[in-house]
Formats: C-alpha cells, structure tokens, sequence
C-alpha cells in the first residue's frame, strides 16, 4: 500500500510540490519518494529543471554574497545614540554600589 | 553559593570586575544589535533585547567562563532573549498569521490550479558574471527588502548566515514545516524579483547583444 502511494507520488507530483522539493533540497536530504519523484519529473519538465538551476545558483550566490559581504544587510546600522545612553544608563545603574539597607545584600532586582 | 551576600555586590565594589561591564556597550553593543536586528521585526525591539542582554549578563556575571570569548557568551545570552520573545510572541499569536503573502497567492501566481506553472522559467543570461556587478547586489538586497519580513528573515538566516535549518527554527521559534514554507516561498519570490529587475531588464549585463 505504501508502496503503492509512494509509486503513485512518483509518477503524478506537478510543478507546484517539485518547487518545493527543489527548494528543501537545497535545506535537507529528501527522502527515496521524493528523490524519485523529483529526479523522475525533471525529466520531462524543462520549466523545473530551470527552476533547480536557478535556485542552486541564488542559494550559492547569496552565500558568497555574504562571504564577499556585499550582502550584508543592515551591517553597517548601529545602536541609535538614544538607545546606546539609555542602555548605559541601565548598566551604570545595575552596577552601582547602592547602599545596602537591608544588611544583607539584597537580591538583584 | 555566596554566603555574604550577592555577587551582584561584590562586582560593585571590585572595581576591575565592574569595569568590564561599563565597556561592553561600546565593544560589543553593535555587534549584539546587528545580531538581534537579523533575527527581530523591529529596532526598537533589537535595542530592548541588547539591554536585556546586558542587564542578564551582569547578573550572572559569576557564571562567565573565561573558555568563552566575551562576546559569545553575550551572544548566548541574546540568543535565549530572542528565542523567549519569539515563544511569547508565537504563544501571543497563535492563530494568527502574517497577512502579508498568503500562500495561495504565491501558488496562484506561479502555478494554475492542476500545479503546472503557469508561464515557462526561462533560462537567465549570465547569471555568474552578474555576481561581479556591484549593481547586481543592490537588486538583490531590495528583492530581500521587498519580501514579506518572515520570509526575508528565514531567507536571511538559512542562506546568507549559513545557519542549519533546526537553528533557524529555533531563532524563529517555527516548526521545520513552517520554515520549509517560508522558504520555498522566498526563494520563488527572490527567484522571480531578480528575474524582472535584472535577468530580464535593460540593466542585462550585457546590453550590448543586443
């Protein structure tokens, strides 16, 4: 029955879930089904085939785009100077040696 | 533990261990905020995040280890920050998703309703060389930017960080089906951005084929 199914997945997948096992490909290793059935629907259909290419290309290009950091988005934004005060603040404050009422350390707040 | 009272006194008073903190702002404050901003919808939160960083990390100073660079035990620190905000916010959000893309959008745009493509995916022209173009790069972040943001963030992490997909759901607080959806849906979207405004537009590196 299993079997059967996993024929049946094989021989009748469309574009539509190839796209998406081109794409988890890229992620994780399929499993035989869906290996199959990719492999078997490339094929016969060129619009896929392209799409495999297209995909690999833009997983490998973005990769090195990062490594080659053209494509480091927001790298350059840093903490605004509002929030780097207000952080200082907080850290000044949690660190400052206040008196201690209770005697006995106090837990931290 | 400490039968005198709080660490958190004593680093008070130890001028040489409180002092480190006083500088971790400016050695590591972008650093963290650049880390959080890949992983949060918005500034003011990535900001709110570096501060409860900061603020665990003096708490536990005692708990630092001098194996760890300081800067990825801040790190650590941050990264269970963002993981608790992304479990409150799913638990918060429950049911409620991001109106943004709906996936029948996506497969109706490129798919009829039997799943064959719609129109052919046409071979792109020099799609190597067009690595080496700065102009390129540009393209390519504002088809990033014009992503619906939990794709691009998804996109972000698995591709251009080079993260596993099991850490990239932890980051999101998604489940691995969630993610394998976002990222299909980026990739086609990415896919056909870069299509239009660089494969097929007049920018073609090569225009003079023509």
């Amino acid at each position: 029955m299993t079997g059967l199914r996993s024929l049946a997945r094989i021989l009748t997948i469309r574009c539509e879930p190839v796209s998406d096992l081109i794409s988890h490909q890229l992620d994780e290793r399929l499993g035989v089904t869906d290996r199959l059935a990719l492999e078997g629907h490339l094929i016969v259909c060129k619009s896929c085939r392209q799409l495999r290419e297209q995909l690999r290309w833009l997983h490998d290009a973005a990769g090195r785009g990062a490594s080659m950091s053209v494509l480091a988005p927001r790298s350059e934004e840093t903490l605004s100077l509002e929030a780097r005060e207000r952080i200082q603040a907080s850290i000044r404050e949690s660190l400052e040696p206040r008196p201690d009422p209770s005697g006995d350390g106090g837990p931290p707040r | 533990m400490n039968p005198l009272g709080s660490s958190e006194s004593d680093l008070a008073t130890t001028g040489d261990l409180a002092s480190p903190a006083h500088q971790w702002l400016d050695e590591h404050g972008d650093a963290l905020f650049r880390y959080a901003r890949l992983r949060v919808r918005d500034r003011e939160l990535a900001e709110d995040l570096v501060q409860e960083t900061f603020l665990a990390a003096i708490q536990s100073m005692d708990r630092f280890r001098q194996q760890a660079s300081r800067q990825t035990w801040l790190i650590a620190i941050l990264r269970r920050k963002i993981v608790d905000h992304h479990r409150r916010r799913a638990t918060r959000e429950a049911g409620h998703a991001e109106p943004v893309v709906s996936p029948e959008a996506v497969r109706g745009r490129y798919f009829d309703e039997e799943g064959f493509w719609k129109a052919a995916v046409s071979p792109w022209k020099s799609a190597d060389a067009a690595i080496e173009h700065q102009e390129f790069w540009s393209v390519f972040n504002t088809c990033l930017g014009d992503l619906p943001p939990s794709f691009a963030r998804a996109f972000l992490l698995r591709t251009i960080e080079g993260l596993e997909s099991s850490e990239v759901c932890e980051q999101l607080g998604v489940n691995a089906g969630n993610l394998r959806v976002r990222l299909h849906r980026a990739r086609l979207l990415l896919r056909e951005c870069l299509e239009t405004r660089w494969f097929h537009s007049s920018r073609d590196p090569e225009p003079r084929m023509r």
